[in-house]
């Protein structure tokens, strides 16, 4: 419909009295300012050619670098793998190698499982630690007493033990030094996890009405005893297990190989190397596998091809997607966009 | 209520129908496939620089999510046409507040106050800090957005609709104006005008151009399908260029041919004054536009011209309905022709503008032509 427009209202300045007195009737009419009146300074950014096929060349361009630089970096990454058997032949490490163990077809991301913990206890609260939380069920209590540390996260702690020699030429095995801190998250070790109480060192007081995980060997108490600060809750095997995986087949850090003071000497230099299991967790009920790898690692982590291949593909998609785009504007754009009106 | 076309898709429900619904739904879904698999796909084999596997539930979440929020607002920006500093505060403020939030909802703080609720103790700085994740997150947006670009683009070039081109006439004829150096900043001005997202027309007016209805113009903004009608138009222009000279070097829109309307001579009468006869365009399809114009004449300090417009509707179909973006634009107020038989009053204009938008952005309709532009 046509506006209507009245030329009274034209010239009505907002607030302006007229004959003055009450009769006069105030403006409807917004302030003239230029948030009322929908003239604020803007952006208006268009999609022309100029800007979307530069900007999908710069893409293809960036990403297929960024993705060769990956792949390379990844494919320096040595990585070992062994499925538990005795003896392999390992490769020539320089760094610092890092020693996990995989488990396959365990789901620690089962909704039930991921929820049967008790943090607050986990935390060192003393009225958790004699009274856990209902989540843990059916792993709350075992005898009569509250389990520490409840739930079925952790009573299904890996327990095997790995260990790594080095069968020296003239005969003797040589033990490599496997380092067991400095494996999990620093929150997780430092502020996530302590013991009740506060207290490191008389742990088998501080747990004493307490009774172990059912499907523990030994109490928890008694995880390192060597070491008071990686012993009781903030034990790192413990703290790294639980904090759940997403996936299906997952790793886990177990180890760490500390490379060698001079740079010079490799880390685990070639030769044969056997690695001793103490097998303990049993994984053949759920028709699981677990397997030891060794990796070292770059500022992009371990080996981890998809990213780079991934970036090469995109980037070269979005390359190839500028061209075809170019070359459909440059046949069928339509160029009288712009209106050009003459004086 | 300056380009009365532009209210035409939401009348044809172009806008949201099932098939757009459809085509969203359909993104949607093929957002959500990207950003699970494509941090699925990374970080199941990922560790931190310090060993650590990421391949841990609680990483896998805050990348998946931020990655998401980061999604979803590239893709408001691509459909935001107007970023004024509201729109700037909310989208980075939007931005802000999340990654605020999130490291709130992960500090020691709150994990300390109620342990059990807020578990993912220092998760946000662990996993932001990864150069992975930001790879992650970074290939994860350019694959959810290329393609919706790539559309978007593509649309853009080969159908534009109105309200594009209208915009895009805007850009350019400001950049031109910034050229000259006026205010040297790629910015523009709203004005009050009704239709809330584009530009009005106060600073074009103001600036003192004179436009005119050129066949160059016509030809410009016609798009390649709607041809006959304006090779008609040129040559009778250029015919009766000697015949009708009209005062202000406006041009008439056609030419005379066949009888004229039953009802254009009341607008002669209505006027008083000596006005043309109408001129006439035969139109190919059902409808005849014709235009009378009448000369300038005082009226006190002012000047005034009239034009009418008739619209003669050769058959009728209970689903026709006319549509004319002709509009005058004066100095001080506006007012547009709608309606047939309507007369058009411009007082204190100095300039008529009369654009008459024959563009046809899109085949006419298979049914019975409704919308026919001339």
């Amino acid at each position: 419909m046509a506006s209507s427009y009245n030329a009274k209202d034209e010239d009505h300045h907002p607030g302006s009295v007229g004959s003055g007195g009450p009769g006069a009737v105030k403006s409807k009419k917004p302030d003239n300012t230029a948030f009322k009146q929908q003239r604020l300074p803007a952006w208006q950014p268009i999609l022309t050619a100029g800007t979307v096929l530069p900007a999908f060349f710069m893409i293809g361009l960036i990403f297929i670098p960024i993705g060769i630089g990956l792949l390379v970096t990844s494919n320096n990454i040595k990585e070992f793998e062994v499925q538990y058997q005795s003896s392999f032949k390992a490769l020539h490490f320089l760094h610092n190698v890092f020693m996990y163990y995989g488990l396959s077809n365990f789901y620690q991301n089962h909704r039930r499982y991921v929820k049967s913990r008790d943090d607050s206890q986990l935390n060192g609260d003393k009225s958790s630690l004699l009274n856990p939380s209902k989540e843990c069920e059916p792993y709350r209590t075992s005898d009569k007493k509250p389990i520490a540390p409840c739930g079925a996260i952790a009573n299904s702690l890996f327990n095997d033990t790995l260990e790594l020699f080095y069968n020296h030429p003239n005969g003797s095995r040589i033990t490599i030094h496997l380092v067991k801190t400095g494996i999990a998250w620093w929150t997780d070790k430092h502020v996530k996890f302590r013991n009740p109480a506060g207290n490191n060192n008389n742990l088998s007081i501080v747990f004493q009405d307490t009774s172990k995980p059912v499907n523990w060997h030994k109490p928890v108490y008694e995880l390192d005893p060597s070491d008071p600060e990686n012993n009781g809750f903030i034990n790192e095997d413990f703290i790294v297990w639980m904090r759940t995986a997403a996936l299906p087949t997952f790793r886990k850090l177990y180890r760490v190989i500390q490379k060698k003071k001079d740079n010079m000497t490799p880390t685990l230099p070639p030769g044969n190397y056997s690695l001793e299991v103490t097998y303990n967790y049993p994984v053949r009920s759920f028709d699981g596998r677990k397997r030891m790898i060794l990796s070292t690692i770059s500022w992009m982590g371990g080996k981890n091809p998809f990213l780079g291949i991934a970036y090469i593909t995109v980037g070269s998609v979005c390359f190839f997607l500028g061209v075809v785009l170019l070359i459909i504007h440059h046949k069928y754009g339509n160029r009288n966009n712009n209106a050009d009106i003459p004086n | 209520m300056e380009y009365p076309k532009l209210y035409e898709p939401g009348q044809l429900n172009l806008l949201f129908n099932k098939r757009e619904f459809f085509i969203c739904i359909a993104q949607g879904i093929y957002t959500s496939v990207v950003l699970f698999f494509i941090p699925y796909g990374v970080l199941s084999h990922a560790t931190q620089s310090n060993g650590v596997p990421l391949a841990d539930y609680q990483t896998f979440a805050v990348t998946t999510a931020t990655a998401l929020v980061i999604v979803v607002s590239v893709q408001i920006a691509l459909d935001m046409g107007y970023w004024t500093a509201i729109n700037h505060f909310f989208i980075w403020g939007s931005l802000g507040t999340y990654f605020t939030i999130l490291f709130a909802m992960h500090s020691s703080i709150l994990f300390n106050i109620f342990p059990k609720q807020f578990h993912f103790l220092g998760d946000a700085r662990n996993t932001l800090g990864q150069p992975v994740v930001w790879l992650t997150i970074a290939l994860a947006t350019i694959i959810c957005i290329a393609p919706v670009l790539a559309f978007r683009f593509l649309k853009l070039d080969l159908k534009p609709q109105l309200s594009d081109t209208v915009r895009y006439t805007q850009l350019v004829l400001q950049k031109k104006r910034n050229a000259l150096g006026r205010l040297g900043r790629g910015r523009s001005r709203r004005s009050g005008y009704a239709f809330a997202h584009q530009e009005g027309f106060g600073e074009l007016i103001t600036s003192g151009k004179n436009m005119r209805l050129s066949s160059l113009a016509l030809a410009t903004f016609a798009s390649r399908h709607s041809s006959s009608w304006i090779e008609t138009l040129r040559r009778k222009k250029h015919a009766n260029n000697t015949q009708n000279t009209p005062p202000t070097g406006e041009d008439s829109a056609a030419s005379s041919q066949g009888p004229p309307l039953s009802t254009s001579s009341s607008a002669a009468g209505e006027a008083g004054q000596a006005c043309n006869e109408p001129v006439l365009t035969h139109s190919p399809d059902d409808i005849a536009l014709s235009v009378i114009r009448c000369p300038e004449r005082e009226v006190g300090e002012s000047s005034t011209r009239t034009v009418q417009v008739n619209i003669h509707l050769k058959t009728s179909s209970s689903r026709n309905c006319i549509q004319i973006n002709c509009m005058q634009v004066n100095i001080h107020k506006y007012r547009l022709l709608y309606n047939t038989g309507q007369r058009v009053d411009s007082v204190g204009a100095q300039k008529l503008i009369l654009w008459i938008d024959i563009k046809r952005t899109f085949p006419p309709r298979r049914k019975n032509g409704r919308k026919q532009n001339y």
